[in-house]
């Protein structure tokens, strides 16, 4: 065992650049997942120190958290790739080594472990970075938000948490240890004669453009059927779910195995264009991104995923925050527009709930309201909890507690029927405990219209049921006020208030200002300025995710440069037969560099297309029915949301061939410094 | 005939480790025009490194290289480069075609280098692949063709662009004797007929006998040459007893 550790460092050492990259990698996707953790949970502690402060706050905790976490997974899962190519690469690479090592004695299962051992050191060295980098990532994050967001102005102190911490560590490790598995594996398999064989390949497989063909045409089926009968706009749930999951599958699989096919056939393509522009280089480059598939699309793996991961999560954003979470509140507030009372001032961000412990209104606010509303105004009490069951997001999305019978004169801001209707609702409420919900929600209790659901309260469980299904104000589930003794509430936390059709919206506005100016700590305002507080909070959700992608390119960067790196070592004789056959350096630079602008314009532009396609898919399949959206214009939607991604995109179909080109020229460069035979390979150091 | 390479106290010194070699120690040698030289000697006596500063792969560090009247040595790297191109042709014992290439295209590579397209280059290729006898196998890749055929079509892309001479390393080394010959004979063929000038590195008594002139090599210096080929194999068995190399 001590030898085949001291071979593993040796490698590790011998590699260090391309290890240490991978390692760097596997650590930015291990700091946003301790940074999200972070974050999320400086928003509520110490902050929110009431039932009602956490319940009121722990949704945008609980976003976050949510959010960043998954990209940090996806950025983890890019860095899985990362140590995947740069493993199955260096071990091709190794292949004369390994069979030297066999013919010596060494058995399968020390093969194995060698190399399993180097990733193993490879994704430790990540997780201790990592883990020490989140913390400066979280408490950066913290500062720069502070300073710049009207919502999230104070967070609390927090340490780190240990469960986190495992988590992390364990993500980076499984990570590593499955990517390398399968180089490893094949590693271990070399037989010893390889030590005198050379690889070689011809890069020809028909199989290839088979496979192709067939997803060629499953895809094409697939978008015929999307465009023609969009799932979005009569699937339920949970089978919108399963649709989803099952067409993105289809989608990432088949791309995924026609990626040899389209390098291959972007060589052949580009050839004739190339060879005209660029001469030899040109044609060079062509060919070898036709018959060097294998190696082509293991460096190109890394690039897409990256670029796609920014195009989908760029493009999930833009669906999430501009077409679907607001869309109903909006529309109804342009319609009937409330006002409401608080017990903070709403406006003042996180900083409103310095010192403030009691988030209740007082009963002689409430009469005096009530009192004042009659005749002229409908007047909605509500209550905020936190219930497991009933949380759209997560465990701790906040639920309303709300008499159905005001919330039914007050519009559709806190909710409208998909499923279900007022008079049946209201049976249900007037006799039990009944709620409205989100499909998603009712979902995921695997309950659906009059399904009753036993919810958790501090008083036991209390069963309710399902009285109607739709779009409920931000995804908040509505508990009817059947819901008030069980939770052990006594006093609302808003009072809104709707004037009826015809009333003077002005006066009542003023009437009502007046009254509010009477108690102290009592904040009256329109309630699109609460949306806007909740648009705004939304948007510093985005601005972070955004942040955070920004790592996600820098390691999808570091991927490129490895492989690219690790590329050129490879080629290192290629470019010395190219000199020995007569081409100057500035040659071979020439065929370097247009083979990394084709690499990253192949890339990018599959990768535009992968995330295009997977935020699409999505969409057009699952349309409104997270909110129970009757009619969702899914492709108009669809294409709306993936437009801000696409101007990403295009940056990086700028970037990416230049950042290829770039870190496959300068090692290369490095390679052809010396004479043709020093390129060919020799060791030894010319004096 | 006029000589066409011409070596003055050439030196070679590299660095292994911590330990300066002195691969080459002042070596005076010329080829003449047309002649069919093997250079033989013991491992790591200089013959690669020779037969590399001759053809401009490496660079001396010191004394003189003259090739076809050029001096190399005080050339740049781009004009040793096309010199190379043009009036070089180098056969290594590996072979070294590009893997992602035809046979066709391997041997097209130095005119394509030079400028010429694919069209203006093709009626040399297939003649110069014929030439070895590859012509039927020129859609082949590197992998598909035996160490003997990829050595042929290693010889076509040395002999492409018609150059005034062309330098082997171990031509044979990797190949079996059948194969080995049929190699020596076009080598020897290019020599005859075409009047190209030869120059190979050997440990093989059979593949130097196909020479003109047989020059040893010990420890960084010329130590024996015979003349008079080409010869019996057991002239040049006898002449390496003699050196004792």
């Amino acid at each position: 065992m001590r030898t085949i550790a001291h071979l593993a460092l040796r490698e590790l050492r011998r590699s260090w650049i391309r290890n240490l990259f991978a390692a760097l990698a596997v650590g930015i996707g291990i700091a946003t997942i301790i940074a999200s953790d972070l974050i999320s949970r400086a928003i509520t502690e110490e902050i929110a120190e009431s039932a009602e402060g956490k319940a009121i706050t722990a949704f945008m905790s609980e976003q976050l958290d949510v959010g960043l976490t998954a990209i940090g997974l996806v950025i983890t899962v890019g860095a899985g790739f990362l140590i995947f190519n740069a493993f199955a690469m260096s071990t091709t690479q190794r292949r004369e080594d390994f069979g030297r090592m066999r013919a010596v004695g060494m058995t399968h299962r020390q093969l194995l472990l060698m190399v399993l051992l180097e990733a193993i050191l490879t994704g430790a060295l990540g997780i201790v970075f990592g883990l020490l980098a989140g913390v400066g990532l979280g408490r950066g994050l913290m500062f720069l938000v502070t300073t710049t967001s009207d919502v999230f102005n104070r967070f609390g102190e927090v340490s780190l948490s240990p469960d986190r911490l495992l988590f992390g560590a364990t993500v980076g490790l499984a990570t590593t240890i499955i990517a390398a598995l399968l180089p490893a594996i094949r590693a271990s398999r070399t037989p010893p004669v390889a030590a005198m064989r050379a690889t070689s390949s011809s890069g020809r497989n028909l199989n290839q453009y088979r496979i192709a063909g067939g997803c060629a045409i499953l895809l094409t089926a697939m978008w015929i059927f999307l465009i023609v009968d969009p799932p979005g706009l009569w699937i339920l749930p949970p089978w919108s779910s399963y649709l989803t999951v099952a067409l993105i599958a289809l989608w990432l699989l088949c791309i995924g195995l026609s990626l040899p096919a389209i390098v291959g056939l972007s060589g052949v393509w580009l050839r004739r264009p190339l060879t005209a522009i660029l001469r030899l280089p040109g044609r060079l480059a062509a060919d070898n991104l036709r018959r060097a598939r294998a190696r082509v699309t293991f460096t190109l793996l890394t690039l897409i995923i990256g670029v796609a991961m920014i195009i989908g999560v760029t493009g999930y954003l833009g669906y999430w925050f501009e077409e679907l979470f607001f869309r109903n509140s909006e529309r109804s507030l342009k319609e009937n527009p409330g006002m409401g009372f608080f017990p903070l001032e709403i406006d003042a961000g996180l900083q409103a709930y310095e010192d403030v412990f009691d988030f209740t209104l007082t009963d002689n606010l409430i009469a005096e309201v009530e009192a004042a509303a009659e005749g002229h105004a409908a007047v909605v009490q509500g209550y905020f909890v936190l219930a497991p069951e009933l949380s759209f997001l997560g465990e701790h999305y906040f639920s309303f507690i709300i008499d159905p019978h005001s919330m039914q004169q007050s519009g559709e801001l806190f909710f409208t029927f998909t499923y279900g209707d007022w008079p049946h609702a209201l049976e249900i409420t007037d006799k039990d405990c009944g709620l409205f919900l989100t499909p998603t929600v009712a979902q995921k209790n695997n309950a659906w219209l009059y399904d009753t659901i036993p919810i958790q309260t501090p008083l036991g469980s209390l069963d309710c049921t399902i009285a109607g299904i739709g779009p409920t104000f931000v995804g908040a589930s509505i508990i009817s006020d059947a819901g008030l003794t069980a939770f052990n509430l006594t006093a609302p936390v808003t009072l809104s208030v709707f004037p009826h059709e015809g009333e003077g919206r002005d006066e009542i506005l003023a009437e009502f200002a007046a009254i509010a100016d009477r108690y102290t700590g009592v904040w009256f305002t329109d309630l699109s300025q609460v949306s806007k507080m909740q648009m705004e909070a939304m948007g510093t959700v985005r601005t972070m995710m955004s942040g955070l992608l920004f790592l996600a390119i820098l390691s999808a960067t570091l991927g490129v440069i490895n492989t690219a790196l690790i590329s050129v070592s490879e080629r290192r004789r290629e470019y010395g037969v190219l000199r020995a056959a007569g081409a100057t350096r500035r040659q071979v630079s020439a065929i370097v560099i247009v083979e990394g602008l084709l690499f990253g314009l192949i890339g990018a532009g599959v990768g535009i297309v992968v995330g295009t396609g997977v935020v699409v898919i999505h969409i057009v399949v699952s349309g409104g029915s997270v909110f129970g959206y009757p009619d969702f214009p899914v492709w108009e939607v669809a294409l709306a949301s993936i437009q801000p991604a696409l101007t990403r995109g295009i940056l990086a179909l700028v970037v990416s061939p230049m950042l290829i080109a770039l870190a496959s020229w300068l090692p290369a460069r490095a390679a052809l410094r010396g004479t043709a035979i020093e390129t060919l390979g020799r060791r030894e150091t010319p004096l | 005939m006029s000589e066409i390479i011409e070596t003055n106290d050439l030196q070679k010194q590299y660095r292994m480790g911590d330990v300066v070699v002195e691969a080459l120690k002042g070596v005076d040698f010329t080829v003449h025009e047309g002649e069919f030289v093997a250079i033989m000697g013991p491992s790591g006596s200089g013959k690669s490194t020779l037969l590399h500063l001759l053809g401009g792969l490496d660079l001396a560090s010191g004394g003189e290289v003259f090739l076809a009247d050029r001096r190399l040595t005080r050339l740049r790297d781009t004009a040793i480069t096309v010199m190379r191109r043009r009036h070089v042709g180098f056969v290594f014992q590996f072979f070294n075609l590009l893997p992602t290439l035809t046979a066709a295209e391997n041997v097209a590579l130095p005119l394509l280098l030079d400028g010429q397209s694919v069209k203006e280059s093709s009626a040399r290729v297939t003649e110069t692949l014929e030439q070895v006898n590859m012509g039927n196998r020129a859609g082949h890749m590197p992998d598909q063709l035996s160490g003997g055929e990829q050595q042929r079509v290693a010889i076509a892309r040395a002999l492409v662009t018609d150059p005034e001479i062309l330098l082997a390393d171990e031509p044979t080394g990797n190949l079996d004797s059948s194969s080995g010959e049929q190699v020596l004979v076009i080598l020897r063929r290019a020599c005859d007929a075409a009047g190209q000038t030869i120059v190979i590195v050997t440990h093989n008594p059979t593949a130097a006998a196909f020479a003109d002139r047989v020059v040893f090599l010990q420890d960084g210096a010329l130590v024996h040459e015979i003349l008079g080929g080409p010869f019996d194999v057991s002239a040049i068995t006898e002449a390496i007893a003699h050196v004792n190399v």
